[in-house]
C-alpha cells in the first residue's frame, strides 16, 4: 500500500493508537512486527514469507558468526548469506535480464538462441531490504556489530514498514538498539514526524505527480518533440525523481518518527550539488554510503593509485545503476556518473594547481556556474535513467543537444517554471537555515496551521489518484 | 531547538519545560485546522457552490438560467421546452434554431433547452430532473431520450455507470437510485467516503476553477463548457475524414454490439425512464419520451427481435402514462452521422427543424396532450 493512500492511512492510524495504547515494549515490538509483515503481504502473501524466511536465514547466519571462532567457518557462513541474498535478487531481478541480453547477443553472432523467460514476480523493495541484510552480515563478520540475538528485534530491522520497500538503507548497528531502546510518548518527536510527513506528501502530490503529466508524454514518445519541450520535460523529470524519492522518504521518516524511530536521512538538496561527488553525498545518501562501505572501499577505494580508483569508481557506479533496474539504460546511466565522477577527479586534481581557478571556483558566480553544469550533467543522465530503451534515449538526447523541431510540452510550460521556482526558493531558505529559524519563533497555532495549509494544498495539487512510488520498482 | 530535536531524535528524553507543551499545540492546531477546512468545503458546497459537486450540470443549469432571464424580458412568461439525454442529445438537438420558429407560431416566447450530456442516460436523466424541480425549473414541456440499448441492462451495471460517479451525487440521490434497483452498496461507500477529505474528492473541479490550465484537458471540468448557450455541443470532429468516421464507427460497435448482444428488457434504466414519467404524472409536466435517430448501419446492429421489445415496451408506456412517443430512430441517412448515432452538424440541424415541427410545436398547442 502507497504511503499517499488511503488504506495506509487507515492502517497507519490503527498501529499508531495501538502502539502508543500498549505499555510493553515486548508488544509493541511484536505489533510492529505484525504490522510490517501484513504491510508486505497486502500486496503480495507468497513473497511476505519469502522475505521473512531470507530474514530468518541471516539471523541464523549472523548468531554462527558469532558463536564460532574459526575464521573459515566464519567466511563461508558469510559466503553463505551473500550467496542466498545476491541469489535471490538476481534471479527474480536480472535472471530475464541476463537471458535476455545473451539471446540477443547470440542472435547477433548468428546463433539461434530462444530462452523462455522465467515467470517471476520482482517482489518490492527487494534491492532494499538484501542490502541491508548483506551490510548487516558482513558487519557481523567484521565484528562491527554483534549479531542480534532477539530474532523478532532482527526481523523488525529488515522489515519495519517505513523503510521496507523503497529504504533508507538502514545500518543494524544505527536501528538495532532504537529496537530495544524503551519507546515514551514524545510531543517533539511526533510534531517532527507530522512535519516529515505533511512535507513528503506535498512533494509527492503536488510536486511529483504533477511534473509526471509534463514528463510522461515527452518520454513516450520523444522523437515528436522539440528541443525545449525535451529539455522541459527532462527538467520536470528531474523535479519528479527528486521529490517522488525524497517525498517518499520524508513520510517513511515522519513515519518512523511518530512512532519514536529515527531513519537515516537520505536526501540533502542534491541539486545545490557543485559537483557530481558533492552530488553523491547529497543524493540517495544510504545507498551511495552503502555502496562506497561495502563495494568501493572493498575493491580497494583510493588506495590503489589514480587508475584503480578510477576503475573502482567506474565498477562501483556501474553497479550502482544496475541496482536500479534489470536495464541497460541503468547499466548506462550507471556508466556516466562514473564518467563523471572521473572527468571531476581530473578536473580538482587540475584545478588544485591553479590557485586562481580554485578561488574563480569558490567564488559565487563560480559556484553557481558550478552547480548548473552539475544540474544540467545530472538531467542528461536523468534522460537515460527514464527512458524505456537506449535507442530511445539516445534519440532525445540527439535532439537536446541539436536543435530539433517538433511538438511543444503537451501542457503550458508555466507549470513546471513554477514549480522550479518554488523549489528553488525552498531550497535557498533551506541553506540558509531560515526554515528552522522562522519555525521556532512561529507560536503553535501558525505552525500548525502552515502544517493543514501544506496538507490541503497537496490535496487539491494532486493529479491524479494512486501514481506508484519510482523507486518502489527497484 | 533544532539540537534539543536532534536530541529527541535519538531517543533521549527532553526535559526542557514548554517545548513539548509547544509541539503538542502545533500537532493539534494542524489536525483541527485540516478538519476545519474539510468542514468548510462541505458547508460551503451545501450553501454557497452547490456546482463544485457537479460541474457538468452545473454549468447546464447555468446555461439555461441565462436562456430563461433573457426571455423574460419579454411581455409573458416564456414557455419552457427541456430535452433530458445522453450525447446523442447534446449533439443532435440544435435548440438554438428553435426559439425564434416556435416563438412566431406559437405567438408566445419560448425557451427551447438541450439538457443531453455526454456519458448519460436515463438515470442520469431522472436525476437531473430531480435536481431541476428542486431548482424551481418546471419545463413545460420534457422531452425525455430513451437510450434504445440501454433498455437492456437488466443483468448488468448500466453503462452509464462509467460516468454516475458518487462524487457527483447528493444523499437523497443515492436514496432514488436504490429506489430504481441501481447497485448502490459500492456508492454509497464511496459516496460517504468523497465527504471525508472534499478537498481531494473535488480537486479537479477547484483546480479548473483557479487555474485549468495547470491540468491536463481530460481532468479538467471545463469540458462541458463546449455546450453552446442553448445546451447543445456541435461536432467535435467537423473536418472528420471517411476513415476517421470509419473508425469512429467501429469504436461505437464496439461499445454497442455487445449491449445489444445480451440484451434483456429491464434493469435499472427502463425503471428510471418509468421513475421520470412518474415525476411528471405526479408534477403535472407535459412529457415526451423520444427514441434519437441510429444510421442504417447502427440499425443493422440489432439483434432479431430486440428493436421490437423496445418498441412494445415504449408503447406500454405510451399507454401507461398517455405520453407521446416521438419515433426518430429512422429519420437520418448514414451521411448525417459521424459514428452511426451522433449527429453531424448538418444532421443535428435537420433532425431539430423536423423534431419542432413535427413533435414540439403540436404538443405545445394541443391541450389533448395534458398531464
Amino acid at each position: 500500500m502507497l504511503f499517499s493512500s488511503k488504506e495506509f492511512a487507515i492502517f497507519f492510524t490503527i498501529i499508531f493508537c495501538l502502539h502508543w495504547l500498549l505499555p510493553w515494549a515486548r508488544v509493541r515490538v511484536y505489533l510492529l512486527l505484525v504490522a510490517s509483515f501484513y504491510f508486505y503481504a497486502a500486496w503480495n502473501k507468497e513473497l511476505a514469507l519469502l522475505v521473512c524466511i531470507s530474514t530468518v536465514m541471516d539471523y541464523f547466519v549472523a548468531r554462527g558468526m558469532d558463536r564460532y571462532t574459526s575464521q573459515p567457518v566464519r567466511r563461508l557462513l558469510l559466503v553463505l548469506s551473500l550467496v542466498a541474498n545476491l541469489g535471490l535478487l538476481f534471479y527474480f531481478k536480472y535472471a530475464n535480464f541476463f537471458l535476455d541480453s545473451l539471446r540477443q547477443t547470440l542472435q547477433a553472432m548468428g546463433a539461434e538462441a530462444s530462452f523462455r523467460p522465467l515467470q517471476v514476480i520482482l517482489p518490492i523493495g527487494i534491492s532494499f531490504y538484501t542490502f541491508e541484510a548483506i551490510n548487516y552480515t558482513i558487519d557481523v563478520y567484521r565484528k562491527k556489530t554483534p549479531a542480534e540475538k532477539n530474532l523478532a528485534n532482527f526481523m523488525l530491522f529488515i522489515l519495519f514498514f517505513p523503510h521496507l520497500v523503497a529504504g533508507p538503507i538502514v545500518r543494524a548497528r544505527d536501528f538495532l538498539p532504537q529496537v530495544r531502546r524503551p519507546k515514551r510518548w514524545d510531543w517533539i518527536r511526533l510534531q517532527l514526524g507530522v512535519q516529515f510527513f505533511v512535507m513528503g506528501l506535498f512533494k509527492k502530490w503536488a510536486i511529483a505527480d504533477r511534473m509526471a503529466m509534463y514528463a510522461d508524454p515527452v518520454f513516450a514518445a520523444p522523437e515528436q518533440f522539440g528541443t525545449s519541450a525535451l529539455w522541459l520535460g527532462t527538467l520536470a523529470y528531474a523535479l519528479q525523481i527528486y521529490c517522488d524519492f525524497s517525498g517518499y522518504t520524508d513520510m517513511a521518516i515522519g513515519t518512523a518518527h511518530m512512532l519514536v524511530y529515527k531513519l537515516a536521512q537520505n536526501f540533502n538538496m542534491p541539486y545545490l550539488a557543485c559537483n557530481v561527488s558533492d552530488f553523491w553525498r547529497r543524493w540517495h545518501i544510504s545507498l551511495s554510503s552503502w555502496l562506497r562501505d561495502y563495494l568501493f572501499i572493498p575493491l580497494g577505494g583510493s588506495r590503489g593509485g589514480e587508475w584503480a580508483t578510477c576503475r573502482n569508481l567506474m565498477l562501483t557506479m556501474v553497479l550502482g545503476g544496475l541496482w536500479h533496474g534489470a536495464n541497460w539504460t541503468f547499466v548506462i546511466w550507471g556508466f556516466l556518473h562514473g564518467l563523471l565522477l572521473i572527468l571531476h577527479r581530473i578536473w580538482r586534481s587540475f584545478s588544485q594547481r591553479v590557485p586562481a581557478l580554485e578561488t574563480a571556483q569558490q567564488s559565487p558566480p563560480g559556484v553557481a556556474l558550478r552547480m548548473a553544469i552539475t544540474f544540467v550533467c545530472v538531467c542528461l543522465c536523468w534522460v537515460f535513467f527514464r527512458a524505456q530503451t537506449l535507442p530511445a534515449a539516445l534519440t532525445m538526447v540527439e535532439r537536446m543537444v541539436v536543435p530539433s523541431l517538433g511538438n511543444s510540452i503537451p501542457m503550458h510550460p508555466r507549470g513546471i517554471l513554477f514549480t522550479v521556482a518554488v523549489v528553488a526558493l525552498c531550497h535557498v531558505l533551506a541553506a540558509h537555515g531560515i526554515w528552522k529559524r522562522v519555525s521556532i519563533q512561529l507560536p503553535a497555532p501558525v505552525l500548525g496551521a502552515s502544517y493543514a495549509m501544506v496538507m490541503t494544498l497537496a490535496m487539491v495539487l494532486s493529479p491524479e489518484a494512486g501514481k506508484a512510488f519510482i523507486y518502489f520498482q527497484f | 531547538m533544532h539540537a534539543k530535536i536532534s536530541r529527541a531524535a535519538a531517543g533521549t528524553p527532553v526535559t526542557v519545560s514548554g517545548m513539548p507543551r509547544q509541539s503538542r499545540r502545533a500537532v493539534l492546531w494542524s489536525l483541527g485546522i485540516v478538519v476545519s477546512l474539510q468542514l468548510a468545503l462541505v458547508v460551503a458546497m451545501f450553501w454557497w457552490i452547490p456546482g463544485l459537486r457537479d460541474p457538468h450540470y452545473a454549468w447546464k443549469v447555468q446555461c439555461l438560467r441565462q436562456r430563461m432571464q433573457h426571455a423574460m424580458g419579454s411581455a409573458s412568461k416564456p414557455k419552457l421546452v427541456v430535452m433530458l439525454g445522453s450525447s446523442r442529445t447534446a449533439l443532435g438537438f440544435h435548440a438554438d434554431l428553435l426559439d425564434e420558429p416556435l416563438t412566431q407560431q406559437l405567438g408566445q416566447s419560448v425557451v427551447v433547452f438541450n439538457f443531453g450530456m455526454t456519458g448519460a442516460g436515463p438515470v442520469t436523466e431522472r436525476l437531473n430532473l430531480k435536481r431541476l424541480l428542486a431548482e424551481g425549473i418546471r419545463p413545460d414541456l420534457l422531452l425525455v431520450e430513451v437510450l434504445a440499448p440501454s433498455l437492456g441492462d437488466a443483468e448488468r451495471l448500466p453503462v452509464e455507470a462509467r460516468l454516475l460517479n458518487a462524487e457527483r451525487l447528493w444523499l437523497d440521490e443515492v436514496g432514488i437510485l436504490e429506489k430504481i434497483d441501481y447497485p448502490t452498496q459500492r456508492l454509497r461507500k464511496r459516496w460517504w467516503q468523497s465527504w471525508l477529505a472534499p478537498w481531494y474528492t473535488h480537486r479537479f473541479a477547484i483546480m479548473t476553477q483557479v487555474d485549468r490550465e495547470c491540468l491536463p484537458a481530460g481532468i479538467r471540468t471545463d469540458w462541458s463548457e463546449v455546450y453552446g448557450p442553448s445546451g447543445w455541443a456541435p461536432n467535435p470532429f467537423p473536418g472528420a475524414t471517411p476513415e476517421f468516421r470509419q473508425r469512429a464507427l467501429e469504436h461505437a460497435r464496439n461499445e454497442y454490439a455487445g449491449l445489444l448482444e445480451g440484451f434483456r428488457l429491464g434493469g435499472p434504466t427502463s425503471k428510471a425512464v418509468r421513475e421520470i414519467l412518474e415525476v411528471c404524472r405526479a408534477e403535472r409536466i407535459r412529457a415526451a419520451l423520444v427514441l434519437m435517430p441510429e444510421s442504417p448501419t447502427f440499425r443493422s446492429w440489432y439483434p432479431d427481435g430486440v428493436w421490437e421489445q423496445i418498441i412494445a415496451h415504449v408503447e406500454d408506456l405510451r399507454r401507461e402514462y398517455a405520453v407521446p412517443i416521438v419515433n426518430g430512430q429512422c429519420w437520418m441517412d448514414e451521411p448525417d452521422f459521424l459514428d452511426g448515432h451522433h449527429l453531424v452538424e448538418e444532421g443535428a440541424d435537420r433532425f431539430t427543424e423536423r423534431l419542432g415541427q413535427d413533435a414540439i410545436v403540436p404538443m405545445l398547442q394541443d391541450p389533448a396532450i395534458s398531464p
